[in-house]
């Protein structure tokens, strides 16, 4: 089939100072195609300006987060016959600043999730040396939190993250989820500190465009509201 | 299969009490707006809603209360809203201080106003 | 920020082996991280059915047990002494990393879960063992997350997305590194103690292939033009089922969990090539059963690819049949749930690329490009050898996929790769911090930055005559017709021959973005350079060995040759080519015999 491929531009280096769209005509392509494939296409024998990241190409590193005909995904995970159109439009995702093309500032995004504390706290080690104990239950409690690839496909789909950046946004929302509901960690109260502030949960108004971008199906929006029920209730279970 | 159960120490502070706030006055709220609806709308109608009928009905301590806290409450759940979104367009600590302080003041002000008027009563006998 | 560095220990990579590198070099140096991706988006995070380690949570396991399949699935190639050491090491690991926080599915006792892999048998009972210790079927995902999380808690400097390009070698000592900032384009340089690559495979040299774009030969293809050998690059191994064209990963866990190949004639095929362990025999086995069932007409619609089956009436009929059992005695059931919880990605995969349900269909699967046996030659402790007498070379480290420690020897076990990059970072980590307590820093050349400049210069200033992206189509599609599965004589000779013309047109190719911040044709093209050095070392070092052996199968020399062939291959790339040289493989109390499954 044939694809009408629109492209959000933006290079200031080569005098590409504002933003613009350049379209290219694809033939031939296959309706099981990824959105990466067609871009890599355009990168060999279009234009090999055109810069974008990527790496695993299955959807499982989070670099190719981008907006595909308005919504969030990874360009690796969104075949050409999901889209219904034989013209689809990429932009880079919003709320951080483009430097190139489809390639954004990614250094906010990390910043937030870091501010979170995402990393295990707890020096306990069973005397034997082995594992410490947790049982199914316990461990399927935070299961959906623990797939987060980091790609900023939800942080960058929030209206609230939009308008004010100091907002944590979903992504170090969910992965303070990982570290609060899971049992071994001991520092639950302190994320919880962190996240009952004006930059945390409760910017969260709900819109749930975060829980439609996940690549990964984690149903962020939930994930947020059961952290500030834990914050409101004093309950973690 | 059920998962522990940990309990932390409950953390407080003006978010939290806010987002609170907006929980519980929702709640208030319901039966207020739906008291008010069905009275006023329904039993009595709108259109035989006129100062003597509003005089007559303010003449009773219990419906002042009742439409103060309405107003109130109301009111407040509206301003906590508007600081919500007020945060979306003030990001400095200093803007969203003096917003929340403007937002307060005009609290105070209309609910104070509205009050004043609700105790005061109607008087149709001067507009006759 | 200044365009010179100096960090006592720089590591280039952040997939697992360099983030653990990272986490135990940082504890006695300082230590700094390069890598050309965000380190969360290094190809571990791809890896999907489990970690090895003879915990013996839900059976019998012994660390011996784990040495001699590690042993027999290398085809006797892998050095004994250091299988041995790897198979110890993995129990503290793996509970070392429990400890970090990896959230690794429980059993009912509340233990890690461990589920059957490809190789790993028991040997009392003759069946496959459960060894793989594993997170549903994420288990590389929650390892990369959680070293990495790990390294926020120990504020180790990252430089994210920074590209290395050479390393700089001083007196025979190691001295630091040249990257470029792809964000910037400028050159930095790094003046270090010790380096430790960890920079990944080469799997990207052929066309079928389950690895990552960034997957380029980085680490081998720096090295070797520094004149470091490389060890055993004739061993590629081609995993059995990547999803069909796509080469996308279906883990081996699908067969643990009673999975199962079938071809177009809906007969189970394993039965015929691998009696005992059938579909979890090791990887070469089943991957070349598939590949001659293919070339026998026997492929779904008489095609290249076979059917792998895990729907419950399919995975429960043949369980039966093999009289397969809980660890508590009983018939082992599953259920469509059961299967759900345990491979939920490969679910996902399949619904999204295939559009297919795995639990109600098949699905369609052929041997994909998967992972290097060789590499750096190195010793248990990541420190780089340079020779036949193992030479160490002072201040280089290797870990991972780049390295050739050679524990997989000619074929890797499924598990193992995670295992290697956990043990092997650890180890790398510690030794060069130890090194750059106990030395000094070498001195630095001023013109550091020249070769590397002269890279990429040639690049932009290139007539572009050529096209990258014909050179690479040419270059994978060469590899995999002659230097993939089956190999022969006239082929190998033939890819030899091509790879050293795409060598001669890479000359010419050159780039139309000339600028600097975010140029990645430029990049692209570098990397391109890289592959084309792996593949040539690889297909030379194929050519020269005339005997088949793990994942090096040869159609005119089907059987393996111990009396001249059991020794590891060394490869030296300089101005006119590729000189080879062996050296001993450490045998141990294994002595080689056939391997059967």
């Amino acid at each position: 089939m044939d694809i009408s491929l629109k492209v959000f531009r933006y290079n200031p280096e080569a005098g590409r100072t504002k933003p613009a769209y350049d379209t290219y005509l694809l033939n031939g392509v296959d309706p099981t195609d990824r959105i990466l494939d067609l871009l890599e296409e355009v990168k060999d024998y279009h234009d090999g300006t055109l810069s974008f990241r990527r790496s695993c190409a299955h959807g499982v590193c989070g670099s190719d987060a981008m907006r595909i005909n308005g919504v969030n995904r990874l360009a690796c995970k969104a075949l050409v016959q999901d889209l219904n159109s034989n013209s689809i439009t990429v932009e880079p995702i919003l709320g951080l600043k483009v430097i190139k093309d489809l390639i954004v500032d990614m250094k906010p995004f990390f910043d937030s999730y870091k501010s979170v504390m995402p990393f295990m706290i707890n020096d306990d080690i069973p005397e034997d040396g082995k594992e410490r104990l947790q049982s199914i239950a316990d461990r399927e409690r935070f299961d959906d939190t623990t797939k987060c690839i980091l790609c900023a496909a939800c942080t960058t789909s929030c209206p609230t993250f939009w308008s004010d950046d100091k907002y944590v946004g979903p992504a170090a929302i969910v992965n303070a989820h990982r570290f609060i509901f899971d049992t071994r960690d001991q520092a639950a109260e302190e994320r919880l500190n962190i996240l009952n502030d004006e930059s945390g949960v409760f910017r969260c108004r709900t819109a749930f465009n975060c829980t439609e971008a996940c690549p990964r199906e984690i149903h962020v929006t939930q994930a947020v509201a059961e952290v500030k029920q834990a914050i409101v209730s004093g309950v973690i279970k | 299969m059920t998962t522990t159960v940990r309990k932390i120490k409950k953390q407080s502070n003006f978010e939290i009490t806010s987002w609170k706030w907006m929980r519980y006055s929702a709640v208030a709220l319901l039966p207020l707006v739906w008291i008010h609806v069905l009275i006023k709308d329904v039993i009595v109608g709108v259109h035989n809603i006129d100062t003597f009928y509003v005089r007559d009905i303010w003449a009773i301590w219990g419906w002042k209360v009742y439409d103060i806290l309405l107003l109130a409450f109301t009111f407040a759940h509206g301003v906590n809203g508007l600081r919500n979104v007020s945060m979306d367009f003030f990001h400095s600590e200093k803007a969203r201080k003096i917003v929340d302080w403007g937002l307060i003041v005009l609290w105070v002000l209309v609910s104070g106003i509205g009050a004043l008027a609700i105790i005061a009563g109607a008087r149709p006998e001067m507009l006759v | 920020m200044s365009n010179h560095h100096q960090h006592e220990v720089v590591i280039v990579g952040a997939g697992g082996a360099g983030l653990m590198a990272a986490l135990y070099a940082s504890r006695g140096a300082d230590t700094a991280v390069i890598s050309k991706l965000y380190p969360t988006r290094s190809h571990t995070g791809a890896a999907q059915g489990g970690i090895g380690a003879a915990l013996g949570n839900l059976e019998k396991d012994t660390v011996e047990w784990h040495t001699y399949d590690t042993v027999k699935g290398s085809d006797y190639l892998g050095d004994q002494d250091s299988i041995e050491f790897m198979a110890k090491e993995a129990i503290p690991v793996v509970y070392e990393l429990e400890h970090m926080g990896l959230p690794f599915s429980r059993t009912e006792d509340g233990r890690i879960a461990q589920r059957p892999f490809g190789g790993h048998m028991n040997k009392e009972t003759n069946k496959p063992v459960t060894r793989a210790a594993y997170a549903a079927d994420r288990t590389g995902h929650m390892i990369l997350q959680t070293l990495y999380q790990q390294c926020v808690k120990n504020e180790v400097n990252f430089y994210d997305e920074f590209q290395v390009l050479d390393l700089i070698v001083e007196d025979g000592k190691t001295a630091g590194v040249v990257a470029v900032d792809l964000s910037t384009g400028e050159l930095h340089t790094y003046h270090a103690k010790s380096v430790i690559f960890a920079t990944g495979g080469h799997g990207r040299v052929w066309e079928v292939t389950s690895n990552a774009y960034a997957y380029t030969g980085d680490g081998v293809a720096i090295a070797a033009r520094k004149g470091i050998p490389m060890e055993d690059m004739e061993f590629f191994q081609f995993h059995p089922t990547g999803i069909k064209k796509l080469g996308i990963l279906i883990t081996e866990g699908v067969r643990g969990e009673g999975g199962v190949l079938i071809n177009g004639e809906g007969e189970r095929l394993m039965d015929k090539y691998a009696p005992n362990a059938k579909d979890l025999a090791s990887r070469d086995v089943v991957s070349r059963a598939m590949y001659i069932e293919a070339r026998e007409g026997r492929g779904v619609n008489k095609e290249k690819h076979m059917y792998l089956d895990v729907t419950p009436e399919v995975v429960n009929k043949y369980a039966k049949s093999d009289g397969r059992t809980n660890p508590d005695g009983t018939p082992y059931v599953t259920t469509a749930e059961e299967i759900l919880t345990k491979l939920p990605d490969i679910i996902d995969f399949c619904r999204t690329y295939l559009g297919i349900d795995p639990v109600k269909q098949p699905m369609p699967v052929q041997p994909t490009a998967h992972y290097a046996m060789g590499g750096i030659p190195t010793n248990v402790y990541g420190e780089v050898v340079i020779d036949e007498k193992n030479t160490i070379m002072p201040g280089f480290y290797a870990a991972g996929e780049v390295a050739c420690v050679s524990v997989h020897g000619a074929n890797r076990l499924g598990t193992n790769s995670l295992l290697d990059i956990v043990v092997f970072g650890k180890q790398a980590g510690k030794k060069a911090a130890e090194y750059s307590k106990n030395n000094k820093y070498p001195s630095f050349p001023d013109d550091a930055k020249e070769n590397t400049q002269k890279q990429v210069d040639h690049i932009l200033n290139s007539d572009g005559s050529e096209s990258a992206a014909d050179i690479g189509k040419e270059m994978k599609s060469v590899m995999m017709d002659h230097v993939g599965v089956f190999r022969t004589e006239e082929g190998m000779a033939k890819a030899v021959e091509k790879i050293r013309e795409l060598k001669e047109r890479y000359q010419k190719v050159g780039v139309t973005d000339k600028g600097k911040v975010f140029n990645t044709e430029l990049l692209n093209v570098w990397e391109l350079g890289c592959l084309l050095d792996s593949a040539e070392i690889t297909a030379v070092s194929a050519l020269a060995r005339k005997e088949s052996r793990g994942a090096h199968a040869r159609e005119d020399y089907p059987k393996r040759d111990d009396k001249t062939w059991l020794k590891h291959t060394l490869a030296w790339m300089n101005d006119d080519g590729i000189k080879l040289g062996y050296k001993d493989v450490q045998l141990g109390k294994y002595e080689p015999k056939e391997r059967v499954y």
